[in-house]
């Protein structure tokens, strides 16, 4: 084979294998988006979770004298808005309609968790254990809100 | 003759702790504490693993920069063409803006730790620090100041062992493991991590700019042995801070249910045994480490530029001695600060940077390990048959890493379960 021969050959294969990417990725794609809903509100309960905690530390520290107030402030701001993002990260995941999305992103810049969690339990939760995991999920965030509300102000 | 060997152990003795200083970057520090936080010590080998083979790594570059005393990327021009060379270049250059980014946004969280000021604002002052830094500041004494200062991260180690970690247990973990999943989504989850924590290890820049640091400061083949201890020693000891991050994750965040995803969470665990000295001493040692690997990762970004496009490059003369080099690490650093500034989420951006600098690796790797071992171009100084061995394992072993990244990413819904 001459080389320019060798050379389309050589591009056959890249689409071939740009083709195969592509089919595997968007296979994976459909694969993750068929999995169970019950997961993805542990997954959620879970994240809560470990932002109440770490809130809870950061406001022992803060109440021994271990951090100044500034440090827990702005940790815990960006604790918060960490945990906003996964939120609406799986709650785009989970929903993927475009609408749904926008309302994500209408809750976002209201700034209010609970009303995203709100709105995450009113339309995602319809699994049979998903009373349960939403009722687990406004407690811990609402212990969460308690923790962060009696941080001083600066 | 005394007093020159004493310096030169002196000067192997500061290389050695440079080197460990500027082992973990922000994506290290992230997947060591997540790590431990969700799966106990069980990911200690991972580190291990990619301990040994950024150390294999970095001893090629350094040793084809000792030999050849020409730049890397410009021998990766002539052995595979430019089209073929700009595909690594690419590849290279994507990975360094986007941890690059992830540094500065790291930086910038640590600045709001201490000042409170808003976070764009900061980002805003990192980037002009950087520039300002790398500017004004000769290149050995950005590498001495950012990688002696951010040997105050020791304060991690101190933390992990007044944790009282089950030493035994840490021990059996250096070799792989597998620790019963109840799910399988645990055991996705358990190779995400293992994979974004080598991929965070073997990050390609630190190699890039070892080599070209070393022809900037005319290195010899009478250096490739001292350069080997350094990288072996250095990272060796370097390897001691991610594996106490993984401990803290272990026994202080996972009795808890904490996973930390942000540097404040790693001074917290240190606020929490040693209060407000040690939480001083944790955000000062991130500083000067994330902050020193952003001006590697822009200046390496920039060497492989100029290189590969045949300009003037080099840290050690002045910025306009080498115009289009300055402009690029500036171009690198803006573009990193942009990315930053777009608004996206900083532990994602830390999350990303360390996921597509694993999809790269093979690119980055590959040539190293070619060039290596090619006698035409290395002569007697070609890589013996430990290095080329272990030069391919690894090879193989981020190969399939960057195979199985993307799905894990999509599968594990960015590492969340």
């Amino acid at each position: 084979m001459n080389r320019r021969g060798q050379r389309y050959l050589g591009i056959r294969a890249l689409i071939a294998i740009l083709a195969l990417a592509i089919a595997a990725v968007v296979g994976v794609i459909k694969l993750a988006g068929a999995s169970a809903d019950s997961h993805e509100l542990a997954v959620i309960v879970s994240v809560l979770r470990s932002d109440a905690a770490a809130t809870a530390v950061l406001s022992d520290a803060l109440a021994r004298g271990q951090t100044g107030t500034t440090f827990a402030r702005a940790q815990a701001a960006q604790q918060r808005r960490a945990l906003d993002t996964s939120l609406r990260q799986l709650i785009s995941m989970r929903v993927g309609a475009p609408l749904e999305r926008g309302r994500v992103q209408a809750m976002e810049a209201a700034g209010r968790l609970d009303v995203l969690l709100a709105l995450l339990e009113r339309d995602t939760l319809r699994s049979s254990d998903g009373d349960g995991i939403a009722a687990r999920s406004r407690e811990v965030l609402s212990t969460m809100l308690a923790i962060e509300r009696s941080l001083p102000q600066s | 003759m005394k007093v020159a060997a004493t310096n030169q152990a002196l000067a192997l003795l500061l290389r050695i702790f440079v080197s460990m200083g500027a082992f973990v970057e922000v994506g290290a520090l992230t997947f060591s504490i997540g790590a431990g936080a969700r799966f106990g010590y069980s990911l200690v080998w991972v580190i291990v693993i990619g301990t040994v083979g950024i150390a294999v790594y970095c001893e090629i570059s350094g040793r084809i920069a000792a030999v050849r005393n020409e730049p890397l990327f410009a021998l990766i021009r002539q052995r595979d063409g430019f089209r073929s060379g700009l595909l690594t270049l690419v590849a290279v250059t994507s990975a360094n803006a986007l941890t690059c980014a992830a540094q500065i946004g790291a930086v910038a969280m640590l600045w709001q730790l201490l000042s409170g000021w808003p976070y764009r604002l900061l980002v805003l002052l990192a980037l002009i620090f950087f520039i300002l830094a790398v500017w004004f500041t000769p290149k050995e004494w950005i590498e001495r100041v950012f990688g002696l200062l951010g040997l105050m991260m020791i304060v991690f180690v101190t933390v992990a062992v007044s944790l009282h970690p089950r030493w035994s247990q840490v021990a059996a973990t250096a070799l792989p493991n597998l620790p019963p999943f109840k799910t399988r989504r645990d055991g996705l989850l358990y190779g995400y991590y293992a994979i974004a924590l080598l991929g965070s290890i073997l990050l390609p820049y630190k190699t890039y700019f070892r080599a070209s640091a070393a022809i900037e400061h005319k290195r010899k083949v009478s250096h490739i042995v001292p350069d080997r201890v350094t990288w072996i020693v250095g990272f060796g000891l370097g390897s001691l801070l991610p594996v106490s991050l993984l401990l803290i994750g272990a026994d202080f965040f996972a009795p808890r249910q904490i996973e930390p995803q942000l540097p404040g969470g790693a001074a917290l665990a240190t606020a929490s045994l040693f209060g407000i000295a040690g939480m001083l001493i944790a955000v000062g040692g991130m500083f000067f480490a994330f902050a020193g690997a952003a001006i590697e990762m822009a200046l390496s970004g920039a060497y492989n530029v100029a290189q590969f496009l045949g300009w003037r490059w080099g840290k050690l003369g002045t910025p306009r001695s080498a115009a289009r080099f300055a402009v690029s690490w500036i171009a690198l650093l803006c573009a990193a600060a942009l990315i930053v500034l777009t608004g996206l989420d900083p532990a994602r951006i830390v999350e990303c940077s360390v996921i597509l600098s694993v999809v790269i690796l093979p690119f980055t790797y590959f040539p190293l390990v070619v060039i290596g071992a090619d006698r035409r171009i290395m002569g007697d100084r070609a890589s013996g048959k430990l290095i080329k061995a272990l030069g391919w394992l690894y090879f193989m072993l981020i190969t399939l890493a960057a195979l199985a990244v993307i799905p894990l990413f999509i599968l594990t819904r960015v590492g969340k379960g």
